[in-house]
C-alpha cells in the first residue's frame, strides 16, 4: 500500500508541476505577458511600473520562483474586468460551480444505476432495448445542444422554467438535466454491463439457492459487486465533467467558474484565465489522486497492479 | 456430414476482425439508416456549394427573420427560413456542415499524425522516451480539455489555424496510447522476433511488420475521435471560441442565434437539430464499427 501511496504521490507531483510549468513557459513565450496582463493602451510610465511590480525585469529563473511563490500565496493580481483579486472573484463563484456538480453527481446516480440494472435484467427484451436508446439519446446528443433544447422547449415555449441564473431550486433543473443526460447514460451503459458480468456469477446461484428473495440477491449480492468497476469509470468521467460545466454553465448564465472562465477568454482577461487553469486543473488532478486512493483502498488487485 | 463437422471443429476459422461496409441481414436496421444517412450528410457537405440555393453569408435584410416553410409568414424561397441578417438558414447550415466536418477530419488526422508519431517512438524506443512521452499523455489526460483549449485559444487567438491545432491536440493522447500498447505486444509477437533474427532494422519493422497491424484499432479510434471532435468543434464554436463570424459553422449558428431565441427560435433550433442528427448518425456508426471489430463487445 505504502509504495502505491508513494508512486502516485510522485505522479501527482510531477503532473502538477508540469501543469504551473507550462502555464508560465506559455506566457513567457508569447511575448511579454505585460500584453496579457494589462489592458491595451497603457501609457510607458505606468507599463514601466507594472513590468517592475510584476518581476518581469528580472531573469526567468527568478520570475519562474515568483510565480510559485504567487502561487502558493493565493495571489494572481486584479482581474482585468472587475479590478478585484482574481481570488476573490473565484471564491464567490466556486459555490455555484460546486452545487451544479454535487446536484449533476446526485442526479447521475439516482438515474443511472436504476435505469442500468433494469437493462440488464430485462437483456434481450423491447423493454431493455428502449432504456439503452434513450441512454444512446444521453450518449449522442452534445451537452449544449440538450441545454438549447431544453431552453427552447421548457423557458421559451411552456415558461416553465427560469431561462437564465441560479436563484430558486427551479433555476437548477435545466443545467442539472442537461450535464448529467451524457453521464446517466454512461452509467446506465455501464452498470449494465457490469450487471451482466455479475448475474452469471456462481455466488449469485448461491444467493437464490439459500433462499433469498430475487431482490435482495440483485441488489445486495449483484449490485455490490457490480459498482466496483462502475464507480472507477465514473472516476474517470470527472475531467468530462468539469468541461462540460464549463459549456453549460455559458448557456445558462450560470455564475459558476466555467462561466468566468469562457468570459475571461473571450475578453482576454489574462490573471482570471491563468488562475483558473491552475486551479480547476489541480482541483480535478486531486480528486482523481483521492479516487485512486479510495478505490486502491476497497480493491487490493488494484495496489498489486498499481505499485 | 460427421466426418465435415469434425473438420470444422478441428479448424475454427480464424480470422482477424476487418470493417466491413456491407451490414449483414441479421444486423440493425437502424445502422444501415444510420449509414445511409451519414453518406448523405457527406454528399451534401461535399456539393454545399452546388447545391445551395444562395451564398451563406448574403445577406437579404428585406427578407430577415423569415420562418421556415410550414410556420406562418414563411417565405418560399427560403426553405429552412432567414436569421437576423436575413441570411438563408438552409444555404448556411450546409456550409457549416461542410466546415465542420472538414475540421473534424483534419483535426483527426494532425491528432492521428502526432499521436502515431509519439506512440510509435514510444513503443520501440522504450526507456526514457517511453517514460517522458507517457508522462506527457497521463498529464493531457488527467486535464479536462476544455481548460486547455481555452488556454490555447487566449494566448494563440481565434483562428481557423488556431482551432485545427486545438482539435489536432485533443486527441493525440489517445492515439499514443493505444499506438504504443500495439506496439508493445506486437514485438513480442513471432513473426516480429522472426524477422529481427533475420537481420530486419528498427525501421523495417516498424514499417513493415507494425504499421500494417496497427491499422485496423486505429481505424476504429479515428472513426470515434472524428465523431468527438464534431462535437468539440461545434462546442468551441458555439462559445465563440472557434470559427469567427460571418463564417458559419453549425455550433457557431447556434451560439450567435442565442440571443432571438424568443422572438426567432428557428435560427437556433434549424442548425442544432442538424447537430443532433449529424451526432446520432456519427455515434451510431462509430458504435457499430467498434462492435463489429471489437469481439468482446459482441452479443452484448
Amino acid at each position: 500500500m505504502l509504495a502505491f501511496l508513494g508512486s502516485r504521490l510522485l505522479r501527482m507531483t510531477i503532473t502538477l508541476w508540469a501543469i504551473v510549468s507550462a502555464v508560465f513557459l506559455a506566457t513567457r513565450l508569447t511575448g511579454n505577458p505585460i500584453d496579457f496582463l494589462m489592458p491595451e493602451g497603457l501609457d510607458a510610465a505606468s507599463r514601466a511600473e507594472m513590468i517592475a511590480y510584476w518581476g518581469l525585469d528580472r531573469p526567468v529563473a527568478q520570475q519562474y520562483l515568483l510565480f510559485w511563490k504567487s502561487l502558493f500565496a493565493g495571489d494572481f493580481g486584479l482581474g482585468l474586468m472587475e479590478r478585484r483579486p482574481v481570488s476573490v472573484i473565484f471564491g464567490e463563484r466556486l459555490w455555484q460551480s460546486a452545487s451544479l456538480l454535487v446536484a449533476t453527481l446526485a442526479l447521475t446516480v439516482a438515474v443511472g444505476v436504476p435505469l442500468g440494472i433494469l437493462a440488464a435484467l430485462w437483456r434481450g427484451e423491447s423493454r431493455g432495448q428502449g432504456v439503452l436508446f434513450i441512454a444512446f439519446l444521453g450518449y449522442a446528443i452534445p451537452n449544449f445542444i440538450l441545454a438549447i433544447l431544453l431552453l427552447l422547449i421548457f423557458s421559451y415555449t411552456l415558461h416553465w422554467l427560469p431561462s437564465a441564473g441560479s436563484a430558486t431550486l427551479l433555476h437548477y433543473v435545466m443545467p442539472t438535466v442537461a450535464l448529467a443526460a451524457y453521464f446517466v447514460a454512461a452509467l446506465t451503459r455501464y452498470t449494465r454491463n457490469a450487471m451482466l458480468d455479475v448475474l452469471s456469477e456462481d455466488y449469485m446461484r448461491t444467493a437464490r439457492a439459500k433462499g433469498l428473495s430475487e431482490s435482495a440477491v440483485i441488489l445486495r449480492h449483484g449490485l455490490r459487486n457490480a459498482l466496483i468497476p462502475v464507480i472507477t469509470v465514473l472516476g474517470l468521467q470527472i475531467t468530462t465533467l468539469v468541461s462540460g460545466a464549463v459549456v453549460v454553465e455559458t448557456v445558462f448564465a450560470w455564475n459558476g467558474i466555467g462561466d468566468l472562465l469562457v468570459g475571461a477568454t473571450l475578453r482576454r482577461d489574462y490573471p482570471v484565465l491563468q488562475f483558473g487553469v491552475l486551479v480547476v486543473a489541480g482541483a480535478v488532478i486531486l480528486v482523481n489522486f483521492a479516487i485512486d486512493l479510495a478505490y486502491a483502498a476497497s480493491d487490493p488487485r488494484v495496489r498489486l497492479v498499481g505499485a | 456430414m460427421t466426418e465435415i463437422a469434425d473438420a470444422k471443429l478441428m479448424f475454427p476459422a480464424r480470422r482477424l476482425p476487418r470493417i466491413r461496409f456491407s451490414w449483414p441481414a441479421g444486423s440493425s436496421t437502424l445502422v444501415s439508416v444510420a449509414a445511409l444517412l451519414g453518406l448523405l450528410l457527406i454528399a451534401l457537405a461535399l456539393l454545399a456549394p452546388l447545391i445551395s440555393p444562395f451564398e451563406p453569408d448574403q445577406q437579404r435584410l428585406l427578407a430577415r427573420l423569415k420562418p421556415p416553410i410550414g410556420m406562418a409568414g414563411a417565405n418560399p424561397l427560403h426553405w429552412l427560413g432567414t436569421d437576423q441578417l436575413g441570411r438563408d438558414l438552409l444555404s448556411r447550415c450546409l456550409h457549416g456542415l461542410r466546415l465542420t466536418l472538414a475540421l473534424a477530419l483534419f483535426g483527426t488526422l494532425l491528432g492521428l499524425a502526432i499521436g502515431a508519431a509519439l506512440g510509435l517512438a514510444a513503443g520501440l524506443m522504450r526507456g526514457w522516451a517511453d517514460a517522458l512521452i507517457m508522462g506527457l499523455v497521463d498529464i493531457m489526460m488527467s486535464l479536462p480539455f476544455t481548460l486547455v483549449a481555452l488556454f490555447v485559444v487566449a494566448l494563440a487567438g481565434t483562428d481557423v489555424t488556431v482551432l485545427i491545432c486545438v482539435l489536432g491536440i485533443a486527441y493525440w493522447a489517445h492515439f499514443a496510447r493505444l499506438i504504443r500498447a500495439q506496439v508493445l505486444s506486437l514485438r513480442e509477437m513471432p513473426f516480429v522476433e522472426a524477422a529481427r533474427a533475420a537481420g530486419a532494422g528498427p525501421w523495417r519493422i516498424a514499417t513493415v511488420h507494425m504499421i500494417p497491424n496497427l491499422i485496423s484499432p486505429v481505424v476504429v479510434m479515428a472513426s470515434l475521435n472524428f465523431s468527438n471532435l464534431i462535437l468539440l468543434e461545434s462546442a468551441l464554436s458555439f462559445l465563440g471560441l472557434g470559427v469567427q463570424p460571418p463564417t458559419a459553422t453549425l455550433g457557431s449558428m447556434v451560439g450567435q442565434g442565442r440571443d432571438y431565441m424568443a422572438s426567432a427560435p428557428w435560427i437556433v433550433a434549424v442548425p442544432a437539430l442538424v447537430i443532433v442528427l449529424v451526432s446520432l448518425v456519427a455515434m451510431l456508426l462509430g458504435d457499430a464499427l467498434r462492435d463489429r471489430l471489437d469481439p468482446r463487445l459482441r452479443g452484448r
